[in-house]
């Protein structure tokens, strides 16, 4: 078998729960990416999301279970994974431009200072912050600085980068533009990207793969929906996608009916779910039973 | 109408002469009486009564000591600018030497809990002390004068740096160090790119705090060891009892003393930021 980009395996994370017990909040999350893939990460909160971000990202420890990113075990920060931070996470002592040049210089300790500069303004200019480049965060609104932050995690060219609810915090028409132009970088440089939000139909825009968790405690992650719409995508024009609302309606229904119940495969890998082709049926027994049957069979 | 600053500057104006008017009247000496008692003419009609100088004499000596700060004839008799030179050097040299202590151990509790635990007690009693309790043993020990002082400066000034230093590193944001750890900065890089100028306003806040404490202990300080230095200068005055010059030397030590204050507040201004 073919080994994936990043393989997370049986991660788990315990809690003391302040009356001498413990409390899972997640177990064995088991999935894979590939290179190059926008993986959207949905769940109730308390399942967990931010905590397995804060994992890939190494802010955090798991209790159990291994993570193996192109062949490396993943241990502690790295600038091969790149974090968005819901709260921007800009420093506000430094210009906007500074604060990517802060980060493109870590990345490139031997890079110029003209390289470093031209590199940076390059992706301010993406998020169309070009103009903005002398001003303190503290003179930009939400939007902005969460553009600064994207455009910083971008800069430096991470093998992975993590977004954490990038947009939770903005209002909704700033975050639709905000997602346009995340999809415009994203056609751009085909990061692999991976994200968590509460919004449908800003991961149904994104994503390639969009993991669905299960409530927690003992949250997992039940299933991987493949959203089946061509690239480049575009938000004035994607909901004309047949595609678009047989994978929404499936979203949605998941979220309101089935979070609390589901399971994964047997095997604990999210089950596979292509609602645009039909397969949108995890709840019957024939994928349990077929997934039974290897389990006996093997 | 004229803009608020006008109207203030005016008010103060106003204010101050009214002020320097009450106390020049009230310092008048009496109209002398008609009728001198044969004492009184023995003695010339000089009054008994000493009085407080009127600020027409203080503004005078103001002058005199202003147009000349630096002239040196004597042990006793120095420029105002010279003593001042003294007591703002003492000032300096402790607050430096603080500094190069306070930071850096601030820095050390602040980021180590453990460090904060052990040394914490030992701050908590040693910051009560008056500075000047210290003198006696620094004289003892030292066996300097001007050492001592500076000392009492740097023993003075110490504290308000270190807890400013402890507290403002110890509450550097949470999601500014994670910025540091995914960006692979190293312990010292952290310290001084990310730690540093998140810190620097509450270090600075204690900074401005030092140097007011230690420009009020220097006086008293001087008072003590003697031999030159605005403290000496306002005590030896005394002595000499020339109240026009403890007058003039009091309003000098306020006029340095905001100049000191207000230079740390400009390098407050430098580094702070909005969140």
């Amino acid at each position: 078998m073919s080994k994936s980009f990043l393989e997370v395996d049986g991660l788990s994370k315990v809690y003391p729960d302040g009356q001498g017990g413990e409390l899972t909040v997640f177990e064995d999350i088991r999935f894979s990416l590939e290179k190059g893939e926008f993986v959207c990460i949905i769940g109730h909160s308390g399942c967990g999301k931010s905590t397995i971000l804060n994992v890939l990202a190494g802010l955090d420890e798991a209790t159990s279970g291994n993570m193996v990113m192109n062949g490396k075990e993943v241990k502690g920060p790295s600038l091969e994974r790149g974090v968005v931070f819901q709260n921007y996470s800009l420093l506000p002592w430094k210009t906007t431009l500074n604060n990517i040049v802060f980060a493109v210089q870590a990345r490139w300790p031997s890079w110029s200072k003209q390289q470093v500069r031209e590199h940076s303004e390059r992706y301010l200019k993406m998020v169309g912050l070009d103009h903005a480049l002398q001003r303190k965060p503290s003179q930009l609104s939400g939007g902005m600085r969460q553009r600064v932050s994207i455009a910083r995690a971008f800069a430096t060219q991470p093998e992975l980068l993590l977004l954490d609810e990038p947009f939770g915090a903005l209002d909704a028409l700033t975050r639709g533009v905000i997602q346009d132009e995340l999809v415009k970088i994203w056609e751009e440089t085909r990061q692999t990207v991976f994200m968590i939000t509460h919004d449908v139909d800003e991961a149904i825009l994104l994503s390639d793969r969009i993991f669905l968790m299960s409530n927690g405690p003992n949250a997992r992650i039940a299933e991987s929906v493949k959203v089946d719409i061509p690239h480049p995508r575009a938000r004035a024009t994607i909901f004309q996608n047949t595609h678009y609302h047989k994978t929404r309606d499936y979203l949605v229904d998941y979220l309101i009916n089935r979070s609390d119940s589901a399971l994964p495969d047997l095997d604990g890998t999210p089950r596979v779910i292509e609602p645009a082709t039909g397969n949108n049926t995890p709840g019957d027994k024939k994928t349990d039973s077929d997934a039974a049957d290897k389990a006996v069979n093997a | 109408m004229a803009s608020l600053n006008v109207r203030a500057a005016l008010l103060s104006i106003s204010f101050l002469i009214l002020a320097l008017g009450l106390w020049e009247m009230s310092t008048q000496p009496p109209e002398a009486q008609e009728n001198l008692t044969e004492y009184e003419m023995l003695m010339g009609g000089v009054e008994q009564e000493s009085r407080v100088p009127p600020p027409s004499a203080v503004i005078k000596l103001a002058w005199a000591e202003l147009s000349d700060p630096f002239y040196d004839a004597g042990a006793n008799d120095k420029g105002i600018g010279i003593q001042l030179a003294y007591s703002v050097y003492r000032v300096l040299a402790g607050y430096v030497a603080a500094m190069a202590i306070a930071l850096p151990l601030g820095f050390l509790i602040g980021m180590s809990p453990l460090m904060y635990k052990a040394l914490n007690p030992y701050i908590q009693v040693l910051r009560p002390i008056s500075p000047l309790a210290w003198m006696p043993l620094a004289l003892f020990i030292i066996q300097d004068s001007n050492a001592s002082a500076i000392f009492v400066i740097f023993i003075c000034s110490i504290w308000p740096m270190l807890l400013n230093t402890a507290f403002g590193v110890a509450n550097v944001r949470q999601d500014w160090i994670n910025v540091a750890r995914t960006h692979e900065l190293g312990h010292i890089r952290t310290a001084l790119t990310v730690i540093l100028p998140a810190a620097a306003p509450t270090i600075l806040t204690g900074m401005r705090i030092s140097i007011g404490i230690a420009w009020l202990v220097i006086v008293a300080a001087e008072m003590l060891v003697g031999g030159t230095g605005i403290g000496y200068y306002v005590w030896n005055e005394w002595n000499n009892l020339d109240l026009t010059a403890v007058i003039f030397s009091i309003l000098m030590i306020g006029v340095v003393g905001m100049i000191l204050d207000m230079a740390l507040a400009k390098a407050q201004k430098l580094v702070e930021y909005t969140e």
